[in-house]
């Protein structure tokens, strides 16, 4: 099974959870910074063979310069990158419209259609799931908790959430599958509303008229997409010239001519199925099998498991579902485009040079980012509290504080350092503490978080800076740090190393 | 108040796994799986299950099976 990483603005944990379920396995996962991520961390989201970029605009209205650099993070991935890129299409819209232009400061965040987001619409390996459609489907209303996305980065009510893990599944799903090439359709009560051999010609319908639309719509469907190249195909149990005076005498959108072959006769349907197969030279999982018949559907699943069985019912929702099946999808990137992209990569290596944001440090930089620094401010207290039981990613221990403790805990000598941070979009607030314990010249420091929404900007690095340098301004050394691996503080774990170069 | 205890106990096994049992005066600290993550999870659970938005200020003081009881009692009256 194919391999994922995600990147993502919103906590992903729980959709996570029901796609791992369905034994796709996560390769990895980054949470907070999507801009920063898909530049910083490029090599290590190459492991997987698809990335999925979710990004919530609605939830996290951003600036139309956010967006713009969102946009352009995902341009540079996508051509770096060789796999199959998925990316939410609530990001890209028809107009920016402004649900708060009347408030003066936010808009809703998509991006109009213009060259650059054309970039990334006409890309090979990049694919849009349908997460506009869900919050249409469910209604701003029930589809957002405000209230958790608030506290958790995690906006979704349960619902969303299931249908979004079962949409992205689907997704990967199609694209790890071979892609279908042939359609086999059954006749009566799917091409037709009837029966041809017992009702007559003129008995069967296919019109815009109430018994006959879904079967219209349906064969304008099968049109479209011969038109896109798959191959369309009968089998039915029928007689023959039935079938053929149907095509002749009824004016329906599909004619005799539009099936490249008909197995019409009534040998068991399987048997038929391989037949086309064999005829076509074409594997069996390339095929989808449209019937009405609940028992065949099942049949041929049975028999051949290899083949989609899709169920074909009058019930407008149902056909409806039905098209919107993944296997009628194209994949976009074949393997005959692999090379193109290739040679593709090397001309934009070289374009690269005039673009905006260039390497992960012209991005800091271009963020303006300004830290405030205080010490054991205990008008923050409770937001100190609040960051050792919620922090988890940077976390060098998982040990949590009440209020009471953390006073205690300044009261007895210790430092409490603080850190807000702002930049040119805005204010964080207090994304950052370190504890720090003192005695015979020495500094030990008790814990270091940094709040997941401030990480993949350099700034756990700069504030620990900072406070080793106020601790030496007060005359103390550092003496020890407390450090425990915990099943989520990788982050914390890659800052450790990385500056202490020790093991646990 | 049993009858809220009941239909928590589903939820629990589904948040926490299967070999989760609760009484009346369960608490965070005794469910090992009751990390951030699955607390959140848990919270969706019972706002569906039992029809009902949690502020904040809720959300962050459920810390034991009573407080969950009592807090769905509240928002019930």
């Amino acid at each position: 099974m194919a391999t994922f990483s995600v990147v993502s603005d919103v906590t992903f944990d729980l959709v996570l959870k029901k796609i791992e379920g369905n034994s796709i396995p996560l390769k990895h996962y980054l949470f907070g910074n999507v801009v920063s991520d898909l530049i910083a961390k490029r090599e290590l989201l190459k492991e997987s063979e698809s990335v999925i970029v979710h990004i919530d605009n609605f939830f996290f209205r951003y600036e139309p310069q956010q967006t713009e650099d969102i946009m352009n993070a995902l341009i540079g991935f996508s051509k770096h990158y060789l796999g199959n890129l998925l990316i939410s299409n609530s990001i890209i819209g028809p107009e920016i419209r402004s649900l708060g232009q009347s408030l003066g400061e936010f808009n809703d965040g998509l991006l109009n259609h213009n060259a650059t987001t054309d970039q990334l619409l006409n890309a090979k390996n990049v694919y849009f799931y349908d997460f506009r459609k869900i919050l249409f489907r469910h209604g701003m209303k029930n589809a957002y908790n405000f209230e958790l996305g608030h506290l958790y980065q995690m906006p979704y009510t349960v619902s969303v959430i299931d249908e979004l893990a079962l949409l992205l599944i689907q997704q990967m799903l199609f694209l790890a599958a071979p892609e279908k090439k042939v359609i086999v359709v059954d006749c009566d009560d799917t091409l037709w509303n009837g029966i041809v051999g017992e009702d007559g010609v003129d008995k069967i319908y296919c019109d815009r008229n109430s018994r006959g639309i879904v079967h219209l719509h349906f064969q304008q469907f099968l049109k479209k997409k011969k038109d896109e190249g798959f191959l369309l195909c009968i089998c039915s149990k029928n007689n023959e010239q039935d079938v053929e005076e149907a095509f002749r005498k009824k004016k329906m959108p599909l004619s005799s001519e539009d099936f490249i072959l008909k197995k019409v006769n009534w040998k068991s349907k399987p048997d038929n199925i391989r037949e086309l197969a064999s005829e076509l030279s074409l594997g069996l999982d390339s095929f989808i099998m449209i019937d009405d018949s609940q028992f065949e559907v099942d049949y041929i699943k049975e028999v051949i498991p290899e083949i989609t069985v899709l169920r074909f019912s009058k019930r407008y929702i149902d056909f409806l579902n039905l098209i919107d099946d993944f296997a009628f999808r194209r994949k976009r990137y074949t393997t005959e485009d692999i090379n193109k992209t290739e040679q593709y990569i090397i001309e934009q290596k070289r374009q690269e040079a005039i673009r905006t944001i260039t390497s992960f440090e012209d991005y800091i930089l271009q963020l303006q980012l300004k830290m405030d620094i205080s010490l054991n401010n205990i008008g923050e207290i409770e937001r100190y509290a609040q960051m050792t039981e919620k922090t988890n990613q940077f976390n060098f221990n998982k040990e949590i504080f009440t209020i009471k403790q953390l006073e205690d805990f300044i009261v007895a000598g210790g430092l409490l350092y603080g850190m807000k941070l702002t930049d040119k979009f805005g204010d964080y607030g207090t994304v950052g503490m370190m504890l720090i314990e003192t005695g015979n010249d020495l500094a030990i420091v008790r814990n270091y978080l940094m709040s997941c929404r401030a990480l993949g900007r350099g700034v756990e690095e700069k504030f620990f800076d900072r406070v080793l340098g106020e601790l030496d301004h007060k005359g103390l050394k550092l003496g020890g740090i407390k450090f425990q691996v915990t099943p989520k503080n990788k982050p914390a774990q890659e800052f450790y190393h990385k500056r202490f170069k020790k093991d646990e | 108040m049993n009858d809220i205890l009941q239909k928590l106990v589903p939820i629990f096994k589904k948040v926490f796994g299967e070999h989760t049992v609760i009484t009346y005066t369960t608490r965070q600290e005794e469910i090992p799986e009751w990390d951030s993550i699955n607390h959140l999870y848990m919270v969706l659970e019972l706002e569906d299950a039992f029809q009902l938005g949690l502020l904040p200020e809720e959300i962050e003081t459920l810390k034991s099976v009573e407080d969950v009881v009592n807090a769905i009692r509240k928002r019930k009256n």
